[in-house]
């Protein structure tokens, strides 16, 4: 084999990426103290205006082109920083640390004290302590969907911080109204009347609304209070002001750019600022802003169960493509979602991977960070998503405790079939290699179509090409799934340019850029 | 029954040390690779020309994202929702507004209990203004089960005065122009306008029968009607009815009517919903006429079937109507309003209101529904009818009683209980534009209107 690999010269290109020789950051630091933020009102007839009419239209306007993600490393990774923690992408996750490693404190002890009310979000509830003093938001289940959210909260919260994310302790709780009693004194937000002593006929209202087990029991997820003074929400754009740790755009964060993929793996539709939540904490002596995902009771299909809407992850909520084109083809253009069924299953709704389109996805109110997503950040989450095991999402949808196995069943085959059909659509759009590094002369990397089956090993090569897109030279790709080419030798800065070759045709070209045997950094795609 | 999963304790690993960065240093670019691109050069002027109209249209949104700040902060939505129902949600006033392009805006207020003694007995005020009607005040009690019994009671009251109403001549006369006088109604079709001032009485009594897939309702109807007329135009450029045709041959015209109706009615209903209907049928047949009073002396009767196909996933319906009406009585015996009509935005789409009047009227509608949103339809529609002095022309031939057609599309923005408002373009007879947050369900209510 013809040993040429193309060396370019330091500053060849000015638009040519090139890496500082120094380590790979896994960490930035974006918790120096700060002085205390304001919190940040959420408005949400403003919020939806923009998204719908109002930003909507002023950004397209500005004719914005794909920008990259920032806040990334040199591997195109994203670092732990306030927003993020690598879990399963970094190390192996055992199913137990899946269910368990969001649990700081373990599960609530009854009896409940009520302590105030909830009025805001989709279903009514309460703020309570349990026996040992620790407070918790307790919600319930829809009556027309019995298990629906509480379950739903408890899968992909799990799933959220498994694969990194920030996320509050929820644990399902079962209790009788013998053991909810109600502390004197407590208040309760209502509408036009604000803040007003609350009642145990209060209480009471909101038990009628929620479902009963057999028992005559009440199932309720119940959130842990996260430590630290609540602020707000995360704007889906720009920066918040008064936080000097932020700033990377968020609509430009790649953890928050992903929501295109995880959101559509677990079908988070209800993907908004209200659904994200700023604490300033205190840790390592330190004084900070941590960003959180919370409220995930409404994934799977329980937005579209509550919204009564099966277009639910297929169009958002007014959909300035969809809908028009709906008018005008005069109804002879069936959407995808119209073949969509429910389950058999009140607690599951219409989650399925049938008629699942990855790339057709769709929240309900739509994001910035994903309008602005690209095939980078998709790929990114598929490959995060992909380390995902079956036993690990077995043993976080067992933790929902659902009364019916095969509703739990069509869970776990649900999530692992749309987690493949994610993966074979984002995996093979770029040259699919992991793991790099450099050993023994050769740069090696683990090719993760064949890792996970979405191509033939035999029909998979890897190419090294020149600046003129010739192959240079050609790999094969184990049975293991790794494949090598040398290495550049020397001190010299070098672009290594890849292209995974398939049977059908090739992947666009990455690039390595490598120094004294040790990668500086990566271009997974060439824009 | 569940069975909580074994608990162990599992801790997060501790990380071992990593280089961390500085956040806007994370990538560790010795360079800046993003500058300029191809795309950012293609795109600056248009990039440029688009400026200040974001400029221009941030500052018209800014205003408004305040308002709506506004209203959110202090709650005006739940506010007038507040002020205008009750707190058990029973009772409220709501505006209403209804469009007839040829009429104008008409605005209206209804003030409604729906549940007044327990049993979903409705009671409501209703006052309307401009457009069709200058002034229309109406009291209306329905109750499907009063007070918990078999009986279907509805009674409503109503005084309006309407200032322009259009004529344009009886039966299927040939259209006339120029400005001629003393038309016979029968011979000559030319728009013309007229001013009614009346009070309405009407009470129907029955009872309900609930067939597991729908109702049947059956009843009788008496009606009272009190009607006074004027033959002047409401403005100057309009043609009077009294300037251009010979009203001593619209029979009641010149005096006015007071006219009690008694009629036997029957509804059947097995429509799936009420709103967004996908399937079922829906039938409504009356049976009656006015009994000796002075001159007058007539039967009425009419049928009205409506059949809802549901084409696909209960989305794309296609809906079936025939409509027919009728009076039969000697020529002197029947004032000139009674005549069934055809014409506006429920019967015959495409021409104004009355347009054709006759003794017999026979209506046939197509109407496709197809989805868009979840709350929001399109609607294509056809329409076909024809009025006739006697049966034999009113089903078959065509000669001197031509078949009319309508079509057009619009939209109806429906709740999960009912339609909420409906916007039609319809053209046949001239161009005409339809939008009413009035209920569209029911023709019963639709004749009452007739009455």
């Amino acid at each position: 084999m013809k040993r040429v690999l193309l060396l370019l010269p330091l500053f060849a290109c000015a638009s040519q990426p090139l890496f500082v020789d120094r380590p790979i950051a896994w960490a930035v630091s974006d918790d120096r103290s700060i002085s205390e933020p304001e919190e940040r009102e959420y408005r949400r007839y403003a919020y939806f205006t923009d998204l719908f009419l109002l930003r909507r239209s002023t950004r397209a306007l500005e004719l914005n082109t794909y920008q990259p993600a920032g806040g990334i490393n040199a591997l195109e990774e994203v670092p732990d920083s306030s927003w993020f923690n690598n879990r399963i992408g970094v190390r192996d996750v055992s199913p137990e640390e899946a269910v368990r490693g969001v649990e700081k404190n373990g599960p609530p002890v009854l009896p409940w004290t009520v302590v105030g009310g909830k009025y805001s979000g989709g279903n009514p509830g309460f703020v309570a302590k349990d026996a040992t003093g620790r407070k918790f938001v307790v919600k319930f289940d829809r009556a027309e969907n019995p298990e629906q959210q509480t379950a739903t909260d408890i899968i992909v919260g799990r799933l959220f911080w498994t694969l990194g994310y920030n996320v509050p302790a929820d644990y399902i709780s079962v209790f009788s109204r013998e053991q909810i009693t109600m502390e004197p004194g407590s208040k309760i937000g209502k509408p036009l009347e604000g803040k007003v002593d609350m009642t145990i006929e209060d209480v009471e209202r909101i038990l009628a609304t929620s479902p009963k087990r057999m028992d005559g029991k009440y199932r309720a997820i119940v959130s842990e209070h996260l430590p630290g003074k609540p602020i707000g929400g995360v704007s889906p754009e720009g920066l918040r002001e008064d936080d000097p740790n932020d700033v990377i755009p968020h609509e430009q964060r790649r953890e928050l750019r992903a929501m295109k993929v995880i959101g559509a793996w677990v079908n988070h539709t209800d993907m908004k600022e209200d659904n994200t939540f700023d604490v300033y904490v205190e840790e390592n002596g330190k004084r900070f802003v941590k960003h959180y995902f919370i409220d995930f009771g409404e994934a799977f299909a329980a937005h579209g169960s509550e919204q009564k809407r099966m277009e639910d992850g297929y169009e958002h909520q007014w959909d300035w493509v969809a809908q028009p084109l709906g008018f005008f083809t005069l109804g002879l253009w069936v959407r995808l979602w119209e073949h969509l069924e429910q389950t058999p299953w009140p607690s599951v709704g219409a989650f399925t991977w049938e008629h699942f389109d990855p790339e057709d996805w769709h929240e309900a109110y739509p994001y910035w960070p994903i309008m602005d997503s690209g095939m980078e950040d998709w790929f990114w989450a598929a490959k995060l998503i992909m380390r995902v095991d079956q036993p690990i999402i077995e043993r976080i949808v067992q933790e929902a405790q659902l009364s019916v196995p095969e509703a739990a069943q069509h869970l776990v085959t649900t999530l692992v079939k749309r987690r493949d059909m994610i993966g074979r659509t984002y995996i093979e759009k770029l040259t699919p290699l992991d793991n790099l590094e450099v050993a023994d002369g050769k740069l090696c990397a683990t090719d993760l179509g064949v890792k996970y089956g979405f191509v033939n090993q035999a029909t998979a090569a890897l190419d090294v090409i020149d600046d003129d897109d010739d192959v240079v030279s050609t790999a094969a790709v184990g049975t293991d799934a790794r494949v090598c080419v040398p290495a550049p030798t020397g001190d010299a800065y070098t672009v290594v340019r890849l292209q995974s070759r398939r049977s059908d045709d090739d992947r666009p070209p990455m690039q390595v850029h490598i120094k004294g045997g040790r990668i500086l950094g990566i271009v997974r795609y060439e824009r | 029954m569940t069975i909580a999963p074994p608990r162990a304790e599992v801790a997060e690993p501790v990380k071992t040390e990593v280089f961390t960065a500085d956040t806007l240093d994370s990538r560790g670019y010795a360079n800046d690779p993003e500058g300029v691109t191809g795309g950012d050069v293609a795109l600056f002027l248009p990039r440029l020309v688009f400026t200040p109209i974001r400029w221009v249209l941030t500052g018209v949104y800014w205003p408004v994202r305040g308002t709506l700040e506004l209203f959110e902060e202090h709650e005006v939505v739940g506010h007038v929702i507040d002020f205008l129902y009750n707190d058990e949600r029973t009772a409220a006033i709501v505006p209403s507004i209804s469009l007839f392009s040829k009429s104008g805006i008409t605005l209206g207020a209804t003030a409604f209990h729906k549940d007044l003694f327990g049993h979903d007995e409705r009671i409501s005020a209703t006052a309307k203004f401009l457009g069709a009607v200058v002034q229309s005040y109406e009291l209306e009690f329905t109750a499907n089960h009063l007070g918990g019994t078999f009986l279907w009671l509805e009674t409503q009251f109503r005084y309006d005065k309407q200032p322009d109403i259009r004529f344009y001549g009886l039966g299927n006369p040939p259209q006339v122009t120029g400005s001629p006088m003393n038309l016979d109604p029968y011979a000559a079709n030319i728009e013309t306008h007229y001013q009614q001032e009346r009070i309405l009485g009407r009470m129907r009594v029955g009872t309900i029968i609930d067939l597991g897939v729908g109702e049947l309702r059956i009843g009788g109807s008496a009606i009272y009607n009190h009607r006074r007329f004027d033959g002047a135009a409401d403005s100057a450029k309009d043609r009077s009815l009294a300037g251009t045709y010979d009203t001593n041959r619209l029979l009641g015209f010149a005096d006015g009517t007071d006219l009690v109706e008694a009629t036997a009615d029957l509804i059947l209903d097995l429509r799936a919903t009420h709103a967004q209907t996908s399937r079922g049928i829906y039938l409504e047949a009356f049976f009656g006429g006015v009994p000796p009073q002075g001159q007058y002396d007539y039967l009425h009767w009419g049928a009205e079937a409506v059949g809802y196909i549901d084409l696909f996933h209960g989305t794309r319906v296609l809906a079936l109507r025939l409509a027919i009406e009728a009076v039969e009585g000697g020529n002197d015996d029947i004032p000139f309003f009674a005549l069934p009509s055809l014409g506006g935005a429920y019967r015959l789409r495409g021409h104004d209101y009355d347009a054709f009047r006759d003794e017999k009227s026979l209506l046939g509608t197509l109407e496709y529904h197809y989805p868009i949103h979840k709350i929001l339809q399109g609607v294509l529609f056809f329409d076909a009818g024809r009025v006739s002095p006697d049966y034999d022309t009113l089903f078959v031939g065509g000669g001197p009683n031509p078949w009319r057609f309508g079509g057009g599309g619009g939209l109806i923005l429906s709740s999960a209980e009912a339609d909420i408002l409906r916007i039609d373009i319809s053209y046949g007879d001239g161009l005409f534009i339809f939008l009413s947050t009035d209920s569209l369900a029911g023709s019963y209510r639709r004749r009452a209107e007739k009455l």
